[in-house]
């Protein structure tokens, strides 16, 4: 590729003309001139610098002059307004002498204290005043008294005046050094890098700073009279006084933390901090460079209106977002417009179940679910709750700080503490939090409905509201806490109303009775149900005694007398109902399940008074007459239902299958309505799939709910709620009500539906149809497997167990039965009853105690033998746990075990009391598990499900034999020391486990002097 | 002391304060979990029955009646204060487990 050559420009004419040698010399010549301008430049510039720096070094020096000229003028000034005072007193002198009027004229000390009072103004600022030397003026001052001196007095005011003078000239000369010296050592401290040195020269400037103010001292006025008017303006000036207080700036100096801080900065080699240190000395501070903010922790207040925002804006989103919901769903308004447009519930709705299932869907809407929660709604609410918590470590940590300083023991100051946290703390974060909040939520509702809210409220909290209604309400609401929090508690509180349907013989007696009856309303709830016609009475004792300041005591003698008089009467229907469960036991041929009965539920405790009392034996069914046997199957037959009761081979079930009397899994025929009416209310729950006697898994279970018959023809709606009894009593109540409804005529009932809704454990709400017209569709949810263990022949036999009585029809008062049968566990602490269950039903409930929930059938989906009871399980899940952590757990041994809790020395034991308590605590639990370590690992390593107070609520008649005398010296222990373990609360989350209520009791026990009675 | 009483003591936690302390706590825990069941069962009750709780509410009526009344016309009433208190629980818990 050729490469072109770019075209070549034209050059200057004149330049062209010239030749190359010409064109060279002439370029020089520009160059040189260049390069001659260049330096020209270089030297202006040169001296522009020389010149500039001059004017820089005239600036400060004018500038020097200047400050000192300041300072000396003020100086000057005051020296002055001294000098002129003095003349005053002079002129006065003479004034006085000559008898003539006073002259009021502009002084050197006004003029003086002015210019020192008043924002400094070059411009405005007089300038003879500017020139006056003090020192002169007394010098001048002096000369004119020499000349005019006629009295004694004047000449010792000369005196006086001379003597100043010389003392005044030698402080100012003195003045003068020192100052000279401050400001070379000013240099020489901000110059000097070695920190001794530095250090050194600090003290030397101290030193001067100390001579400074002994020679300021003697500089300031002579006569105490003059110091307001010489050094400090007056008092009344009203004058802007920032800059009339020079001993500001001094006293920094002076003080021990700008000289600490001085040495600091000089150690730190921090010079900037220094020299701002210094300036304060040498009165040439300058202006520190802002320090970024430190940011400060908030006080209690700040955190509270931080809270009262957070609570606000949590509130709002709340409302909005319940707005939103409600207006979204589309469904609730379609519901609200069936059901709230009419007002009120019409035949038409509540045909098919319509009315309870969309109230039950209305009744949702208030439960929000987690999941539907929206993020940005859960995160306000998890800074409000910060802001929540911060308040409380702040109100806990100035209580802590003001403890501290109180000079109480660090016991007096930990008890005060929790005893602060557990009321005020509480009080103030948790429940007037609450209370904020909710009136917040509050205006979201409709004006009507807050007005009722409103009247709600102030119903409870009106003053006048009897403080026993208020007790009643609370504790009838507050107990329902202990449904969640305290599973093992709750029979006592019993507001978990944890109905067990179809729990077999009644076992809940024991539960109900304490727990049902009084959990969940309150004593007044206990009063009303079943016992109306002793309600009123009660009532009526309860009110007097709780109007006024009623005691726990006198509310616990109240409740045992009532329960003596519920039990006396319980007892007497009791001994009628066993007569009839005997006899019928007897007629039906039900031998093996009278014996199972008899001994899975207790009857073993009844006296043989009782068995035999109903006129036979339950073993060999004497005592009943065969002609009272025929009369009660002609009874039985004559109802045309299906007789499960017969005796012997004649006996045949018009049904087969795992569950009797009715084909499963497929929809029965039956008579409609009629047949059900005509039914035993046993059979009724058979044919529904409630109840089967075959299974291990005999009873359906649920928390609670309803079964109720609907007309859909008439609108007819009969309802009732599930009964603490079982299946069979509900069907019972429901027939019973059915039958009222009718005016007692069975063959007036007419054919409808009969449903039920329930809430299962799992909390989860169903409905199911039960009968639709003549077809039945059996109960589909979970059944329950209450621990009967029945005897093979009775399995065999299709028999139902008796719930009813088939020659009365009456239910057997079951409750009555094992309320007798199975005596109340007590408190051996405290005498109390114990009730060891959730659901009030202390003898077939277990907990599982790994998972802690209660053991059902599902014990045979872990590969139990239905002959195992749950009990059986826990043993085989502890026995699995045993074999199979064993390993894998640490034992601590030797001195490790020193560490075991024995941190904690609650009686404040000696040392060597201590040691004997370990010593024994080791051996016992060596002996109490035959020196293995494993099953005692097990239970310390599963905290959670082994609290002491769940182990020790256990029945030890049913705990496996490995931890059995482990839970009886537990139990011993506590009986001895009077101790309870602790549970776990909402303030203290951990309960208290079983290791650590054995070395708490038998700490006990030493302090009791009683230790070695406990050692096994 | 009623078990009762005794229990809802030991689930706060409050044993060892005074019986006047007791019981105002016990007080204020049932105000509020009260509170909180109103609300939540009143956003949702019709007006007739509105009506009707007023009424209730102006005669002075004695606690079993309110709750009566209550129970009889919101669907699930006692697992709604059952859900309320184990909301109180959990978030009291919560806030005090962080103290």
């Amino acid at each position: 590729m050729v490469k072109e050559n770019p075209p070549r420009k034209k050059n200057n004419p004149e330049i062209k003309k010239l030749s190359k040698k010409e064109r060279a010399k002439k370029l020089v010549g520009q160059m040189a001139d260049i390069n001659k301008e260049k330096r020209g430049i270089v030297k202006y510039e040169e001296q522009i610098e020389i010149e500039k720096s001059k004017l820089i070094t005239k600036l400060n020096e004018i500038k020097t002059e200047k400050d000192i000229k300041t300072e000396n003028k003020d100086k000057k000034l005051l020296e002055i307004a001294e000098l002129e005072k003095t003349q005053n007193e002079k002129d006065e002198i003479e004034r006085l002498k000559t008898g003539a009027e006073p002259v009021v004229e502009k002084t050197a000390e006004v003029e003086a204290t002015k210019a020192i009072t008043e924002p400094k103004n070059e411009t405005t600022e007089p300038a003879v005043t500017e020139n006056i030397d003090p020192l002169e003026t007394l010098k001048k001052t002096i000369e004119e008294l020499k000349g005019r001196v006629s009295s004694k007095k004047d000449r010792e005011l000369l005196k006086q005046y001379s003597e100043q003078l010389k003392e005044r000239e030698e402080r100012s000369n003195q003045l003068k050094i020192i100052g000279e010296k401050v400001k070379e050592l000013t240099v020489k401290i901000s110059e000097e890098k070695d920190p001794e040195s530095r250090k050194l020269y600090l003290e030397q400037l101290q030193k001067m700073e100390d001579d400074l103010d002994k020679l300021k001292s003697k500089t300031n006025p002579v006569t105490k009279d003059a110091e307001p008017t010489t050094i400090e303006p007056t008092k009344t000036d009203t004058e802007p006084r920032s800059d009339v207080e020079p001993a500001k700036s001094e006293d920094k100096i002076e003080s021990p933390a700008d000289i600490a801080a001085m040495e600091k900065a000089i150690n730190e080699g921090n010079e900037k901090d220094l020299l701002n240190l210094m300036s304060g000395v040498v009165g040439e501070k300058e202006p520190v460079s802002p320090v970024a903010p430190v940011p400060t922790e908030k006080n209690l207040i700040e955190l509270e209106a931080e809270n009262e925002t957070q609570r606000k804006e949590y509130a709002d989103a709340y409302k909005k977002y319940v707005k939103d919901r409600k207006s979204n769903s589309s469904w609730f308004t379609n519901t609200q417009r069936t059901i709230f447009g009419s007002k009120t519930e019409t035949p038409e709705n509540k045909k098919s179940g319509l009315f309870s299932n969309i109230m039950r869907k209305i009744s949702e809407i208030g439960k929000v679910k987690e999941q539907e929660i929206p993020q940005d709604l859960k995160d306000i609410e998890t800074n409000y709750n910060k802001t929540i918590i911060e308040c409380g470590k702040k109100m806990y940590a100035e209580k802590q700080a003001e403890l501290e300083k109180s000079g109480k023991t660090p016991d007096e100051q930990k008890a005060e503490l929790q005893h602060y946290k557990k009321t005020e703390i509480f009080k103030k974060i948790i429940i007037e939090e609450e209370q904020e909040l909710n009136k917040l939520k509050a205006e979201i509702l409709p004006p009507k409905t807050k007005n009722a809210y409103q009247k709600a409220m102030n119903w409870y909290l009106n003053p006048k509201t009897p403080r026993w209604q208020k007790v009643a309400v609370s504790t009838g609401i507050s107990t329902a806490i202990i449904a969640s929090f305290l599973p093992s508690m709750v029979p006592a509180g019993g507001v978990a109303t944890l109905s067990y349907l179809g729990i077999k013989y009644g076992r809940a007696l024991a539960g109900s009775y304490f727990g049902q009856k009084i959990g969940a309303g309150g004593y007044e709830k206990f009063v009303k149900e079943r016992y109306s016609e002793r309600k009123e009475k009660a009532k009526e004792e309860l009110s007097t005694e709780f109007e006024e300041n009623i005691t726990d005591e006198q509310l616990s003698e109240y409740k045992k007398r009532y329960a003596e008089i519920l039990e006396n009467e319980q007892k007497s229907k009791r001994n009628r109902t066993i007569h009839k469960a005997m006899a019928a036991l007897v007629v039906g041929g039900a031998a093996g399940l009278g014996t199972g009965y008899a001994a899975e539920a207790g009857l073993h405790h009844l006296t043989p008074e009782q068995i035999l009392s109903g006129g036979g034996n339950v073993g060999t069914h004497e005592g009943i007459s065969m002609e009272h046997r025929a009369s009660i199957s002609e009874n039985i037959k004559g109802r045309g239902i299906v007789d499960h009761t017969k005796v012997g081979g004649d006996q045949t079930p018009d049904l087969s299958g795992n569950k009797p009397g009715i084909e499963v899994g497929a929809d029965i025929k039956t008579g409609g309505m009629q047949e059900f009416m005509k039914t035993n209310a046993t059979q009724n729950t058979i044919k529904l799939g409630m109840y089967d006697p075959n299974s291990d898994a005999e009873s359906m279970i649920a928390q609670k709910g309803t079964m109720f018959f609907d007309d859909p023809k008439t609108g007819t709606h009969i309802e009732v709620e599930y009964s603490s009894r079982g299946a069979i009593q509900t069907v019972q109540n429901l027939k019973a009500k059915i039958l009222e409804n009718y005016g007692g005529d069975a063959t007036k009932v007419p054919d409808g539906n009969i449903s039920t809704d329930y809430i299962d454990m799992k909390g989860i709400a169903h409905h199911q149809d039960l009968i639709k017209g003549n077809t039945v569709e059996q109960y589909k949810g979970d059944m329950f497997d209450s621990g009967k263990k029945i005897s093979g022949n009775i399995q065999n036999d299709n028999q139902a167990p008796l719930q009813e009585n088939p020659i009365t029809g009456e239910p057997i008062n079951n409750t009555a039965n094992s309320h007798d049968a199975i005596p109340l566990q007590e408190n051996p602490i405290t005498g109390e009853p114990i009730d060891n269950t959730p659901n009030g039903d202390p003898i077939g409930y277990q907990e599982n105690p790994i998972t802690g929930e209660p053991i059902t059938s599902r014990s045979k989906d872990i590969g139990l033998n239905n002959n195992q009871t749950p009990l059986n399980q826990n043993q085989t899940e502890l026995n699995n746990l045993n074999q199979n952590n064993t390993d894998s757990i640490n034992i601590k041994t030797g001195a490790e075990n020193n560490l075991i809790d024995f941190d904690n020395n609650p009686y404040n034991l000696s040392v060597e009391k201590l040691d004997e308590v370990r010593n024994i605590y080791k051996d016992n639990i060596d002996k109490l598990f035959n020196g293995q370590e494993g099953p005692w690992n097990i239970i310390k390593a599963s905290t959670q499900n082994y609290s002491a107070e769940k182990l020790m609520a256990w029945d030890v008649n049913n705990i496996n034999e490995t931890y059995k005398p482990f839970v009886l010296n537990l139990q011993n222990l506590a009986r001895t020391t009077g101790l309870t373990p602790r549970i776990a609360t909402i303030i203290n989350p951990i309960a208290e486990t079983p290791e650590q209520f054995e070395i708490r009791c038998l700490q006990k026990t030493a302090e009791m002097g009683i230790l070695e009675k406990v050692k096994l | 002391m009623n078990p009762i009483k005794n229990n809802i003591i030991n689930a706060l936690n409050i044993e060892n304060l005074s019986k006047e302390e007791q019981e105002d706590i016990i007080l204020q825990v049932g105000s509020v979990i009260y509170q909180n069941v109103l609300m939540r069962t009143m956003e949702t009750m019709p007006e007739n029955i509105v009506d009707e709780f007023e009424k209730q509410l102006d005669n002075n009526t004695e606690p079993e009646q309110i709750f009566d009344f209550l129970k009889n016309n919101v669907k699930d009433f006692e697992k709604i204060i059952e859900e309320e208190s184990i909301k109180f629980k959990d978030k009291a818990s919560m806030i005090m487990g962080e103290i």
